[in-house]
């Protein structure tokens, strides 16, 4: 059940054009958090389109925006992607999305937007990992990387988490205006 | 903030020290050991060089692509790779047991390792 559940019965033009720009939005910050310099340290970024999905978190169910997070990450891919940054945003986007939509479900107003963005940055790297430990058939090679991008993922989802803080009264003013 | 958000960091905090301790025990070594670069190739090993190798590069050629890995006096470099990434590239100079570089397109992975025998790795393979 999304947080805002009085949107549960927006018109489904509306809700089918806010899910088309919440991907779109996604793919365009896919594309720029590229040219953002950050320590080059592997799988280190910013992970800005895991803002739009724990936008989506607050606004659609779990099917929309599962279905959302798998759209947004095959196009990606088809853009700009390769076939191995494909299977890391694969297991890292679905990682983090299910461990969100878990501190959603379970804790709801008990945790904010900020703790709920760290976790998912935190799952998302751990998603990572897993594709490192499986292609490279070692779990120690994998968790020498754990340590650096459990820092990084505390910094990014702390940044992320403010800023979907900001974003989601800026929504449910602009976008959904006309709903109460 | 709220209380929760503060238990998610904290756990998130207390895995990386606990994962960062672990490493670093591992990465001390035993002394006067001798250190090897294995370079793995899809998870098997390709070759093993000594670390008192000097300006010893290993190329690694396979059906994916090529790496050129350079083994000198106790540092290791992937100094070439034509993967699309270029991660392998970026990650720089490893010298300590258990570091890693690892080139995931090309499924290719150094790991300094010493002589002797590891558990948790020898599991896992």
């Amino acid at each position: 059940m999304p947080l805002y559940n009085k949107f549960a019965n927006v018109s489904k033009t509306k809700k089918t054009v806010f899910i088309a720009l919440l991907i779109s939005m996604a793919l365009v910050l896919s594309y720029f958090e590229r040219f953002i310099p950050l320590p080059t340290y592997p799988g280190v970024k910013l992970g800005l389109a895991n803002a739009i999905t724990l936008t989506a978190l607050y606004f659609l169910n779990f099917r929309e925006t599962l279905s959302l997070v798998i759209i947004r990450i095959v196009m990606n891919a088809m853009f700009v992607g390769n076939f191995i940054s494909f299977w890391y945003s694969l297991s890292g986007g679905l990682l983090s999305f299910f461990i969100m939509f878990l501190c959603v479900t379970i804790m709801g107003k008990q945790i904010s937007t900020v703790g709920i963005s760290v976790a998912g940055a935190f799952a998302h790297n751990i998603g990572q990992l897993f594709v490192v430990a499986f292609i490279t058939k070692s779990i120690g090679v994998a968790l020498t990387f754990l340590p650096m991008l459990s820092i990084s993922a505390l910094i990014t989802g702390l940044i992320i988490g403010f800023t979907v803080k900001m974003l989601i009264p800026y929504i449910v003013r602009n976008v959904f205006r006309n709903e109460h | 903030m709220k209380k929760n958000d503060w238990i998610i960091a904290g756990i998130i905090a207390i895995i990386a020290g606990s994962v960062f301790i672990w490493n670093y025990i591992k990465e001390e070594g035993v002394e006067g050991e001798e250190f090897v670069a294995e370079i793995y190739y899809d998870g098997e090993l390709y070759e093993s060089v000594s670390l008192r190798e000097v300006n010893k590069l290993v190329v690694v050629e396979t059906t994916i692509g090529t790496n050129v890995i350079e083994v000198n006096e106790g540092n290791v470099t992937m100094i070439e790779a034509d993967c699309p990434d270029k991660i392998c590239l970026h990650t720089g100079t490893i010298k300590k047991a258990n570091r890693s570089i690892v080139c995931l397109p090309n499924k290719v992975h150094v790991q300094i390792k010493g002589n002797v025998e590891d558990e948790i790795d020898a599991i896992v393979q």
